[in-house]
């Protein structure tokens, strides 16, 4: 049986003569598939294009078997869908609760008892139960980003887009809002795009590097993390001809590179090592290295 | 946070419309600014419609009265522009989201138009409010001025409904298109500026039987069909009926309210919705002319005064 839920062939996308997307080529099935890449790798742009919110300048985007080009199958797949923004602004006036239900209406659940059910669930499922009722003026920057999730979990649906969900969050919220999606990936495709490489390794089955609107790799998140093995060090002292390098905790520096420093030792690399490996990163700021 | 494990579907129907129409009414009726607005109205009809601090003395009820239709409308009307351009645009910071939902935006265009449903209410309101002072205590027939019967009971019971209506659904329209800083505030100034001017100047300033004059004169929704003489110390003794036909004038204002809507609907309609919110347009346009042109023919050809004794004579142009 044919599982899959996101199928894009050849998607090219164009902001004023930037190209976004090069002829991308994904295939998406039931699970947690995080989106890594550096700032205007392409990653938003994929996302809002699997949101049907903006449309390609070529090839073809199949979303949960509709064609999005169809006015009514977009239709039907923006019943299936839920859809977190990079940067969502709320209506002046509103309770936690009071944008989470009328979001609940634009995703036409009618009937009110359900509705409310559903929209308590939804700000249960992030931790807010408790702020429903407070004016999101009045929440911190975390909680307006929870309320912004739990608008994208009404209805549980098969196809979780999210644009940096845990920007804001507390370690406590993170690690909550994992199980969240991990529960979620269980039965629906969840696709994250994010800037966290430690969220993408404990949850995604799967991960996808974008880089100037190329796919760099796509697959398992081991088999990225295997590349970089036997290429990341620890030493006493920054190696110039380390990918990227950067003063740990310890004092020691971690050296990203083909060749050992003097006195290094070889470590296991992480995601972020493998990540950086793979953008052949020089700049600690360009990798986007926290030191 | 609690682990989520309901696989609720969305349940589906036709009703979305009426469920959005109905919150997005509440928040209109509770808007700090329509609640000012119709306090002011109220204030407008109760003052007006008791016949007004120009009626003191020994004219029982001033002509001040017919002046209902303009200012207790018109006050609902601007002030209910105000909100409903607000609340449309209120949901603009979250349109990225709301793109993403199944409800299209000529849906949620539509519900905020069916919520201009409470500032007409409370024009209807406002006209039986009036329909009640001037009843325990009815006016002379004097202050009525040329108009007949169905006239008056279009100027005093049907334009304030029409005109409470008419300005929240330009501000949906409005709140759709313009997106620019300070676009609300902007169109109030004209609003304002062109009511002022064009209501009443058109007849003072220039030969009122002109066509081009009755023409401005029923240009503005917000016109007024007659002027009395008096002012807050000395009573009026005599009524101005202006141009123009009443009654056109009403079908006129609601085609414009037809159009406001078909303006709004008209963003962000995709698909067979557009084709058909374009035809309306056209159609209604055609219409609205039609009545426009209806208007400025009938009714009064000359402005006519009419005193206490019951004499009318024509106004004499300068």
């Amino acid at each position: 049986m044919d599982t899959t839920t996101v199928d894009l062939r050849h998607v090219t996308k164009t902001f004023r003569g930037t190209t976004a997307l090069r002829s991308i080529n994904l295939r998406m099935q039931p699970g947690v598939v995080g989106l890594l890449g550096p700032n205007g790798a392409g990653k938003t742009t994929l996302l809002r294009i699997l949101a049907t919110v903006l449309a390609v300048d070529n090839g073809s985007v199949r979303v949960l078997g509709r064609d999005v080009t169809d006015t009514e199958q977009r239709t039907d797949i923006r019943r299936r869908l839920g859809y977190l923004p990079q940067e969502l602004g709320f209506p002046r006036g509103f309770s936690a609760y009071a944008f989470v239900d009328y979001m609940a209406v634009l995703k036409e659940w009618d009937d009110a008892a359900a509705r409310r059910t559903e929209v308590r669930r939804a700000l249960a499922a992030v931790g807010l139960q408790d702020k429903a009722t407070k004016r999101i003026r009045a929440l911190s920057g975390g909680q307006r980003r929870r309320v912004a999730l739990a608008q994208a979990l009404l209805g549980s649906p098969e196809l979780l887009v999210l644009d940096e969900p845990t920007t804001g969050l507390d370690p406590e919220q993170r690690v909550s809002l994992r199980q969240v999606l991990a529960e979620a990936g269980r039965t629906a495709t969840v696709v994250i795009s994010t800037h966290q490489t430690d969220d993408v390794a404990a949850l995604c089955d799967r991960v996808v590097v974008l880089d100037e609107g190329s796919v760099r790799f796509d697959g398992r998140v081991q088999d990225l993390v295997n590349e970089a093995a036997g290429r990341v060090w620890l030493a006493d002292r920054a190696d110039p001809r380390a990918s990227a390098s950067w003063r740990t905790g310890t004092g020691r520096y971690r050296n990203l590179g083909q060749t050992a420093p003097p006195d290094a030792e070889l470590v296991e690399p992480s995601l972020e090592d493998a990540y950086l490996l793979l953008r052949g990163a020089s700049a600690p700021d360009d990798a986007e290295v926290a030191a | 946070m609690t682990t989520m494990a309901l696989p609720l579907t969305a349940a589906r129907s036709r009703s979305s419309l009426s469920v959005l129409a109905w919150i997005e009414a509440k928040r209109f009726a509770r808007h700090p600014m329509f609640l000012v607005g119709l306090g002011l109205a109220v204030w407008a009809t109760v003052v007006i419609g008791s016949g007004g601090p120009a009626s003191r003395g020994e004219v029982a009820r001033g002509p001040e009265n017919l002046d209902f239709q303009v200012i207790p409308g018109f006050l609902v009307g601007v002030f209910g522009f105000v909100v409903a351009a607000r609340l449309t645009r209120s949901t603009s910071r979250s349109q990225e989201v709301m793109r993403g939902a199944p409800l299209s935006d000529t849906v949620r265009t539509a519900a905020l138009c069916l919520a201009c449903l409470v500032p007409m209410s409370a024009g209807l309101a406002l006209v039986l409010l009036h329909a009640a002072i001037v009843t325990s205590d009815p006016p002379e027939e004097w202050i009525y001025g040329t108009y007949g019967s169905l006239e008056q009971v279009v100027i005093v019971g049907v334009l304030p409904v029409i005109f409470s209506v008419g300005g929240p659904l330009l501000g949906v329209a409005v709140g759709r298109w313009l997106r620019f800083p300070g676009a609300i505030l902007l169109c109030v100034g004209i609003l304002l500026f062109w009511c002022a001017w064009a209501a009443y100047s058109p007849i003072e300033s220039m030969d009122a039987s002109s066509p081009l004059s009755r023409v401005l004169h029923l240009l503005t929704p917000y016109t007024a069909w007659g002027q009395a003489d008096g002012d807050g110390d000395v009573p009026s003794t005599e009524f101005t009926s202006f141009t123009g036909s009443p009654v056109w004038f009403a079908l006129w204002a609601l085609a414009l309210c037809g159009l406001a809507v078909c303006a709004a609907l008209w963003r962000g309609a995709e698909g067979r919705g557009r084709v058909i919110v374009g035809r309306s347009f056209v159609g209604l346009s055609v219409a609205a002319l039609v009545f426009l042109g209806l208007a400025a023919m009938g009714g009064n050809d000359e402005p006519m005064v009419t005193t206490p004794d019951g004499v009318t004579r024509v106004v004499q142009s300068e």
